[in-house]
């Protein structure tokens, strides 16, 4: 079960990893796309609004070309300067300065009519200074002299004063009257703010504005109502002199949301259609998985089915030939002869089925997590003893000396099954791979806690890039067919065995042959650990 | 000593009873669960081998129910399943140990004198009984082994009889039905070779030279014989 909770980790992993990958990458995109949308979409307002200022531009150039006109005939005598204004008007009040600066009309000394004198009180100011011509934008230089605009508030706002010096080296300046200009401003703007031609259909409802100092709509127009205190979306400020106003953009907030929904809109289908192949991908490879280890499963627990069917039969097999061996020995039936010869055959292939069946159950065992010891007190040289004297007969026939170094004689804690198999698998190694070296030596040493045995052979051994490889399931150093046979899970088993049991299984470097080191742990019986 | 076998595969059963009645002990078979029982009532067994799927009762079942009447009883757990051990090990049944299939005839002996000593150990058997020199070697009927020196010799049930049979009468010739029927039991009937070729197994053991015997004499036409 461990191993399919692992995999159903792996699994969503592989399906969302990529998934968070592909939709991270992709907000990102699409942000950056909504914002060049959102870019694009206020470049395209700031045209619109570039175009309401240009039309009030052009509309100050006619007027100044007017005044201009206005100024070259303006007589010297206050009369006909009075007549002037009161004829034309665009103009509230006009005034003259000499060459050096001398205020000629309204002249404060002469006598004033009550337009003039709240002028002066208004824009007394602008005389203080010998230098006038004054303006507070750019002064244009034109063929007719200097000439340029002064803003001043008073009144309900701002008042626009053209002034320009004449030849003469007059200055004649005109403030205009507030209501007809702004009037003037307020006709020649347009009627609609959507764009005319074709891309009339296309367009947002929206509605420009044009507000003074103080923020107050002078004029709006375009189809969209925006709501009291909305903020513009876009605003510039409109050519001197009525850069204190504002132009303003208005639209509809959503109309910008909507830019770069495509991109959002996009992503989704991405995402959803690269999910959607990774989870049949995912769920593809879950299924197959799942197959593979049911069969897996299968053929493991048929194995172990089967392994336990064998094993009543193998049971008479091998008692009957051990106790016929018995009853030859004792009717005196020589050793050395066929019929004991065929015997020992019978025995030792039983044993070797045994040991076999053996590494098929402890392997489905330890694939099911069901390994388990069973420690029991016992001498483990007695144990390796027995295992010696079984193999003498299969080792002695291919003339191979077993020599037995005793050095784990006290009574300990020991899983005596799993120490004869481990022992077993590393002498049946030495009978299939290592005969040629004609000598086993096993020598065992007892340490606090653990005991160790070496069983090292004269074989042509293992290459030392393969020290580990021989330990894993099913791997055959060799594919030759004419290598002895096996199953390739004993030494498996073995290090498994060795690990469960405290210890380790390792392929020591040998000059010659193997060497396999067995280290288990082994606590001292209690009733020896006393004495 | 007597041994109650319980294994419903009939050669399995009846090979162990051979491999028993050869060790010395009496034996008493059942096929299962039931008859376990009843022959449990009517025998009175010393120690028990059982298997653990027996048709009609468990294993688990007739253990339970035999250390009920008699808790000390050693039992031997017969299985093909390391699981079931586990179980028996793990459901502390008190098995005193266990034999696993496929298993060879030197296990199962090695298991049954483990637990032949501990039935000794257990019995409280007189002080006298627990040790007896033939020479230089020195035999512990209760441990099952003999010691020449620093040298430990396995001996079953039987090959112990023999000798404490032949010390209990050092200097005397035993005739070979003396020894028949006094370490084989009157039950066991078998060819004189039979002796012959025990006596002639144990000397290998026993003796330093087997060829020329200090243990075990032969008496010509008698039997054999410990000159003390």
């Amino acid at each position: 079960m461990a191993l399919t909770r692992k995999h159903g980790i792996l699994f969503w992993l592989i399906v969302c990893l990529p998934l968070a990958v592909i939709a991270a990458l992709g907000w990102r995109l699409a942000r950056e796309e909504q914002g060049l949308a959102r870019q694009r979409l206020r470049a395209l307002l700031g045209v619109r609004l570039q175009d309401a200022a240009l039309v009030l531009e052009n509309h100050f150039d006619e007027l100044e070309r007017g005044l201009d006109a206005l100024t070259e005939s303006v007589g010297h005598d206050a009369e006909s300067i009075r007549r002037l204004v009161r004829s034309d008007p665009r103009i509230a009040q006009m005034f003259v300065l000499e060459a050096d600066g001398t205020l000629v009309h309204p002249d404060p000394r002469g006598a004033l009519n009550d337009a003039e004198r709240r002028f002066l009180a208004d824009a007394g100011d602008l005389f203080l200074h010998r230098d006038f011509i004054r303006t507070d934008g750019d002064a244009s230089e034109g063929p007719a002299g200097r000439s340029g605009w002064v803003v001043r508030f008073w009144g309900p706002g701002l008042n626009l004063i053209y002034n320009r010096r004449l030849a003469s080296g007059r200055v004649v300046g005109v403030l205009l009257q507030r209501a007809r200009w702004i009037a003037e401003v307020i006709a020649v703007l347009p009627a609609t703010a959507e764009p005319p031609g074709p891309d009339r259909e296309r367009s947002l409802p929206s509605r420009i504005r044009l507000v003074d100092s103080h923020g107050q709509s002078i004029y709006e127009w375009g189809a969209f109502a925006p709501t009291e205190g909305s903020a513009a979306l876009e605003e510039l400020a409109p050519p001197f002199p009525l850069s204190s106003w504002r132009l303003q953009y208005f639209a509809d907030d959503a109309a910008l949301a909507v830019a770069g929904r495509g991109a959002y809109f996009n992503l989704l289908s991405l995402v959803a259609a690269t999910g959607l192949a990774l989870l049949m991908a995912g769920a593809w490879f879950f299924r197959e998985y799942h197959r593979q280890v049911r069969e897996a499963m299968e053929r493991v627990s048929f194995a172990n089915q089967v392994s336990h069917e064998l094993k009543t039969p193998l049971t008479n097999i091998r008692m009957y030939a051990e106790l016929l061996e018995s009853d030859l020995e004792e009717a005196g039936v020589d050793p050395s002869g066929r019929p004991r010869g065929h015997l020992k055959v019978i025995v030792e292939e039983s044993q070797r089925l045994s040991r076999l069946i053996g590494n098929v159950l402890t392997f489905a065992r330890e694939q099911r997590g069901q390994l388990r010891l069973r420690v029991r007190p016992a001498v483990v040289d007695n144990v390796i003893a027995v295992v010696l004297e079984r193999f003498g007969p299969a080792l002695g026939r291919r003339q191979v000396e077993v020599a037995f170094g005793r050095g784990a004689g006290a009574r300990v804690e020991v899983d005596v099954d799993v120490v004869e198999q481990i022992l077993g698998n590393l002498l049946s190694n030495v009978e299939k791979y290592a005969a040629s070296g004609k000598r086993v030596e096993v020598v065992s040493r007892q340490t606090k806690g653990h005991t160790e045995i070496t069983v090292r052979d004269a074989g042509p051994g293992v290459p030392p890039r393969h020290r580990e490889r021989v330990f894993r399931p099913f791997q055959r150093l060799s594919d030759d067919i004419s290598e002895s046979p096996g199953t390739g899970i004993g030494l498996s088993i073995a290090r498994q065995l060795a690990r469960l049991h405290g210890g380790d299984l390792r392929l020591a470097p040998s000059e010659r042959g193997a060497r396999f080191e067995l280290r288990i742990a082994t606590p001292r019986c209690e009733s020896e650990a006393g004495a | 000593m007597k041994v109650l076998v319980a294994e419903d595969d009939r050669l399995i059963r009846e090979g162990l009873a051979e491999i028993l009645s050869r060790e010395g002990y009496t034996v008493v078979l059942a096929e299962d669960g039931e008859s376990t029982l009843e022959a449990f009532a009517a025998e009175c067994p010393d120690f028990v081998c059982l298997d653990i799927m027996m048709p009609k009762v468990s294993g688990y079942e007739v253990c339970r129910r035999m250390r009920a009447a008699r808790p000390q009883l050693p039992v031997i757990f017969i299985s093909a399943k390391s699981e079931e051990i586990d179980k028996v090990v793990g459901l502390e049944l008190g098995a005193d140990d266990y034999i696993v299939k496929p298993f060879g005839v030197k296990e199962v002996i090695a298991r049954i004198r483990a637990v032949t000593r501990r039935c000794y150990a257990t019995a409280g058997e007189p002080a006298a009984k627990s040790g007896f020199r033939m020479g230089d070697l020195e035999v512990f009927p209760l441990e099952l082994r003999a010691r020449r020196g620093e040298t430990v010799i396995e001996l079953s049930l039987r090959d112990i009889r023999i000798l404490q049979l032949l010390w209990e009468h050092r200097g005397e010739a035993l005739e070979r039905r003396t020894i028949y029927e006094r370490c084989w039991g009157a039950t066991y009937l078998s060819s004189s070779r039979t002796l012959d070729q025990h006596i002639s197994q144990l000397r290998k053991r026993v003796e330093v030279s087997p060829g020329s015997p200090n243990v075990i004499c032969t008496v010509h036409g008698v039997g054999y014989r410990f000159d003390g």
